[in-house]
């Protein structure tokens, strides 16, 4: 279990995350999504002790990072660059291991797990991304944790290692553990996550499943029109609701492509297209961001 | 306390999974013992009259040796608590060992312990080897003082340890402290503390506490005395290291990985 309460980061004065408050629940596999500077890895770093927060908190089960005893059996995690370049696989997990408790035995496991046993002996500077990763993901389960945390996962991992990392984040939640999976890439949330929490500037955009994200925005009405104003007037009017697509289009929904274009033509309205969409939760994901990302840019 | 002894295990890992470690602990080994059998072979003609040889110091080749290998130790300790953030595996540590003072404490532990390992086996047998290259004029460890003169370089050499440690730990860039300390202790050792203008203040410096027992300098000759006796100045040593190494850690505990 986690939680973030009105969870706040200034790096200069700029709040790289603003007020963000959000759970996530055991037994789920959970995307944390945001564009680039969304805030997510400074959310990680905090929840994880590497960072302080200026306001509010972040804890696991109820404790701060900070406060865990053998932190490693409690929390896993996954963050971009870790490894001394002259350890080897081995002996980077030792270390870890040694300072947290556990076992050797351990640490061949998750070195098998991974399938990094036959390489255990190498130096980590020799790794390539993909073998890194998996030496970061071996490092997050050798605690045996009941909460994982991974920062971009899939960075540099083959289509075949992406496949068996999605297996295995399907399989830990289902063993009940609680599983938070931060990307940028919605089309992998979509195969692994049953929750999404989006973040736009440091603050919340949407807390919902993934089956609530797809039936809100998978289907639409596509418009392309030189009078984006009186467009809006007429959907607002009819009961529609108006978005700007990432390419310029603007997208309807709450109403079927001949209302749209019923509608306009009563008011006068000039449509050049009228298309009926069904968006991937990529598009769905792209239109939610682009509108927090006005609103902050006007709010702020 | 549990949580420090399984720390103190993790640091031992991470130092003794590096070749970089062992290459620092044998640097201090080759320069010691090899400078020591030099320094001895290069004095053993050097007394022209039987005055000279009467107020030649035999312990003063081995505190030469030593005062080089000084060298070594610092940069063995300055690598050993700077490598890690030079190195990007400061993150991992830290969600190993997420109290900061903890994982200084047992990073200090290590380090320590790794060099006074070392340096209880190398200063012993570093004045044994300038002794017998010393032919005539060299002496045993039944000489006056020579007990000292091992036991007190040791913990020196320690205490030095302790101090780039904790510097280390302060500036936080391993190349900063590098950078400072190298040139200091090599001018050091060429008698940057035996200028008359600058003596009063320099004999302050937090290395020079510790040549007088090395024999580096005579206690009783006027031109290089100072201010404090050896013991004395290896108290003068220890307050040195004592303050960076609580600097340091005051500095470790506010740090972000």
């Amino acid at each position: 279990m986690i939680e973030i309460r009105d969870l706040t980061k200034r790096y200069r004065g700029r709040a790289a995350v603003d007020g963000l408050s959000f759970d996530v629940s055991p037994g789920t596999v959970t995307g944390f999504l945001g564009p680039n500077g969304a805030g997510k890895t400074t959310t990680l770093r905090v929840l994880l002790g590497l960072a302080d927060a200026d306001g509010g908190s972040a804890r696991l089960g109820g404790h701060r990072y900070r406060d865990l005893h053998r932190p490693l059996c409690h929390v896993g995690a996954l963050l971009d660059g870790g490894g001394h370049p002259g350890r080897t696989a081995r002996g980077h997990l030792r270390g870890m291991a040694a300072a947290n408790g556990i076992g050797r035995q351990r640490v061949e496991a998750v070195l098998d797990e991974v399938g990094l046993a036959s390489v255990a002996r190498r130096r980590i500077g020799g790794f390539s991304l993909g073998m890194r990763q998996r030496l970061g993901i071996a490092a997050a389960l050798l605690g045996d944790p009941a909460t994982l945390v991974f920062d971009e996962p899939v960075n540099g991992l083959d289509p075949d290692g992406v496949r068996w990392l999605r297996e295995l984040l399907r399989r830990l939640a289902g063993e009940g553990r609680t599983v938070l999976l931060s990307s940028h890439l919605m089309s992998e949330m979509e195969l692994t996550a049953d929750r999404l929490v989006v973040i736009g500037r440091g603050r919340l955009v949407a807390d919902t499943s993934v089956a609530e994200l797809a039936a809100r925005f998978s289907q639409g009405v596509s418009v392309r029109t030189p009078d984006p104003d009186g467009l809006s007037a007429v959907v607002a009017g009819a009961g529609g609701e108006v978005a700007t697509g990432p390419d310029g289009a603007i997208f309807v929904s709450g109403m079927d492509a001949a209302s749209v274009a019923e509608a306009a033509a009563a008011r006068g309205v000039i449509l050049h297209e009228v298309a009926t969409h069904r968006s991937t939760l990529e598009d769905a994901y792209l239109r939610l961001t682009a509108d927090s990302l006005e609103y902050s840019g006007g709010a702020s | 306390m549990r949580q420090y002894t399984s720390a103190v295990a993790g640091e031992w890992h991470k130092l003794a999974g590096l070749r970089s470690t062992w290459w620092a602990l044998t640097a201090i080994v080759v320069v010691a013992c090899g400078l020591a059998g030099l320094f001895g072979a290069l004095f053993e003609g050097y007394p022209q009259t039987a005055e000279d040889a009467r107020a030649f110091d035999p312990m003063f080749p081995t505190g030469l040796a030593l005062s080089n290998a000084l060298l070594a130790v610092v940069a063995f300790a300055v690598l050993a608590m700077g490598g890690e953030r030079s190195g990007r595996s400061l993150q991992t540590s830290l969600l190993a060992v997420p109290r900061r003072g903890v994982l200084y404490l047992a990073k200090l532990t290590v380090t320590m312990l790794l060099v006074l390992a070392v340096c209880a086996v190398t200063v012993p047998v570093s004045f044994l080897l300038s002794q017998r290259t010393l032919g005539d004029l060299g002496v045993g460890f039944d000489a006056p003082g020579a007990v000292e003169m091992v036991a007190g370089s040791t913990l020196y050499l320690l205490l030095m340890a302790v101090f780039a440690f904790g510097l280390t730990g302060m500036l936080r860039r391993s190349a900063l402290v590098l950078a400072l300390l190298m040139p200091l202790l090599f001018l050091s050792s060429q008698g940057l503390g035996n200028i008359p203008a600058i003596k009063d203040v320099v004999q302050w410096f937090p290395d020079q506490g510790g040549q007088i027992i090395l024999h580096v300098v005579p206690e009783d000759d006027s031109r290089f005395a100072k201010d404090y006796g050896a013991w004395t100045g290896l108290a003068v040593v220890a307050g040195w290291a004592a303050l960076t190494c609580v600097g340091g850690w005051l500095v470790t505990r506010r740090s972000e990985g």
